[in-house]
């Protein structure tokens, strides 16, 4: 069975936005004067309104709370200017996704790392903490979207971001682990951390060699 | 230059290719002949889940049976045989042990190659097979099963994954506990109503996890309505599995977009991928239903391509290496 897509509407769509994130539409503006970002959670067509709107609104509550609670803390992240049901307008800053950039330095992974830390002192676990959700900016590493933040101390959430980290970056996460010890707890998280990797299915004594 | 003559030799004999299938409720048998599958005989025991020793009778009492049926479809002669492909894993062990044992006999007895295949990558196979596509993000989903894949330096790379259990394993085992057979059950009781009741929803970058809905909805259990809880947990589950895939789609920018394993024939769940696809401009596609639930052609489908690619030589395992690998990984098998 095929199905096409139904695209001449959509296509006309897709050139206003900036940016396309699996959760939001991201538009490049400027509030008097200012460069600001607008993250706009559209409507999910595919699932139901019910659901789609809980997610999409308390995804959005729970971002600029967060948002707020780290910057609070003298985490790096963007400043909220304004905050809406379904979107939020937040300040634009200069930099590179550090999925995008040439080289980073280990200082640079240390840095991260320690940022990691401190947002999990201050009980906030990001939810998607991939080299995409992290930027590099003049004044060092910036985390951005927290579109999956929770607030939690629970050591499990907390693996759960060492590993999305670990997964995408490879040889460099013992630079970013450096830095992830500053936060007291960092050893019962490791240990979660091992633990919470055990658990995927199928892994074979052979494969967790090569991964190790 | 051997690897040249064989493969000239096999396109003027049009390679037949023989299929064994079992690592859980079902054997196949199937076999694929110049590319086609043109046999796929299979034998399920599935009532109220899986017991492995019963399984594993069922299916070595009706081997010889499907195994006839399936030659006698194809026309083709056991003689005729170029290749015999056997599902080597992730399975039960049990089950896998019919396969294994079929295929060492088949070696011996008939002298013929034997190649093992990884279960989950025939299925992603003989869907792009199906749908025609080249490149796409697949959403693999099955009873023990729940993955999202791109394919990448002849491997197969898990993108993200359940962190728990298998999504199917979670419809089978809520069916059960709320007096239900099975998924299938589950899905016909969901379009009775369209009475929404939440249940936790959890993702987690590209994982996803079900065992807090599951819990959840039997807890709820004689509270609420049977038919407003199978809507509620498809539709929880499935946004969930539409998210994480969507989630990958946005970060590999992939075209097209296709779904295998047993779920994948639940049309609920095809309709809100489609739906999520064209959202993103890509194409969506699934193979038919007799090819998404387990089955013998798959396997045979896998062995006929490492044949086209001069590799089936190379993979052919000698009777004593012909050995079930019950948690086989879908990215250790390189095709």
């Amino acid at each position: 069975m095929m199905m096409k897509p139904r695209a001449s509407r959509k296509r006309n769509e897709e050139q206003k936005f900036n940016r396309r994130g699996a959760e939001a539409k991201i538009y490049f503006s400027t509030l008097f004067g200012i460069p600001v970002v607008i993250k706009r959670r559209d409507p999910k067509r595919y699932r139901i309104e019910q659901l789609d709107n809980a997610l999409r609104s308390s995804r959005n509550r729970i971002e600029a709370r967060s948002l707020l609670a780290a910057a609070k803390s003298n985490v790096a992240v963007p400043r909220i200017f304004h905050a809406g049901k379904y979107e939020l307008i937040m300040e634009r800053k200069k930099g590179i996704l550090m999925k995008d950039a040439k080289e980073i330095t280990p200082s640079e992974y240390r840095q991260v790392g320690k940022m990691l830390a401190k947002l999990h002192a201050t009980g906030i676990t990001h939810g998607d903490f991939t080299p995409a959700n992290v930027m590099i900016t003049k004044e060092g590493p910036m985390i951005i979207d927290f579109g999956l933040a929770i607030f939690s101390k629970d050591n499990e959430e907390r693996a759960i971001d060492l590993l999305l980290m670990k997964r995408s970056i490879g040889k460099n996460y013992a630079h970013f682990v450096t830095g992830y010890k500053s936060l007291k707890e960092w050893k019962s998280v490791l240990k979660k951390l091992e633990e919470v990797e055990k658990r995927g299915r199928y892994h074979s004594r052979k494969a967790a060699k090569e991964e190790g | 230059m051997a690897r040249k003559n064989e493969a000239k030799k096999a396109t003027k004999r049009e390679p037949i290719v023989l299929g064994i299938e079992s690592t859980a409720h079902t054997l196949g048998i199937g076999i694929v002949k110049n590319g086609k599958v043109v046999a796929n005989e299979k034998s399920m025991l599935f009532e109220y889940g899986i017991h492995p020793r019963k399984t594993a009778d069922h299916h070595a009492n009706v081997f010889s049976e499907v195994l006839d049926s399936a030659l006698q479809k194809a026309k083709v002669k056991l003689k005729d045989i170029d290749l015999v492909a056997f599902s080597q894993g992730p399975g039960i062990g049990p089950c896998l042990r019919i396969s294994t044992i079929a295929a060492r006999v088949l070696a011996i007895q008939y002298d013929k190659p034997v190649v093992g295949v990884n279960h989950c990558v025939a299925h992603i196979e003989i869907s792009k097979h199906f749908t025609g596509f080249e490149d796409p993000l697949v959403l693999y989903v099955s009873g023990g099963n729940t993955q999202v894949l791109v394919k990448e330096k002849g491997r197969y790379l898990i993108l993200g994954e359940t962190l728990d259990i298998g999504i199917g394993n979670m419809l089978d085992n809520f069916a059960r506990s709320v007096g239900l057979k099975n998924a299938r059950e589950v899905e016909q009781h969901a379009e009775r109503t369209n009475e929404y009741i939440p249940l936790p929803y959890s993702v987690k970058g590209m994982d996803a996890s079900f065992s807090g809905m599951l819990t959840q909805a039997q807890k709820l259990w004689n509270r609420r309505n049977t038919d407003e809880l199978c809507y509620s947990m498809q539709e929880t589950a499935y946004a969930s599995l539409c998210e994480i895939t969507e989630r990958a789609l946005a970060l590999t920018g992939k075209r097209e977009v296709t779904i295998c394993g047993g779920v994948a024939q639940n049309r609920r769940l095809q309709k809100m991928l489609n739906e999520m696809s064209s959202e993103w401009n890509c194409r969506f596609g699934v193979a038919p239903n007799e090819f998404n639930a387990d089955n013998g052609g798959m396997i045979a489908y896998v062995g006929y391509l490492l044949m086209k690619k001069g590799k089936a030589k190379k993979n052919a395992l000698k009777p004593n290496e012909i050995l079930p690998i019950p948690k086989y990984r879908t990215d250790q098998f390189k095709i």
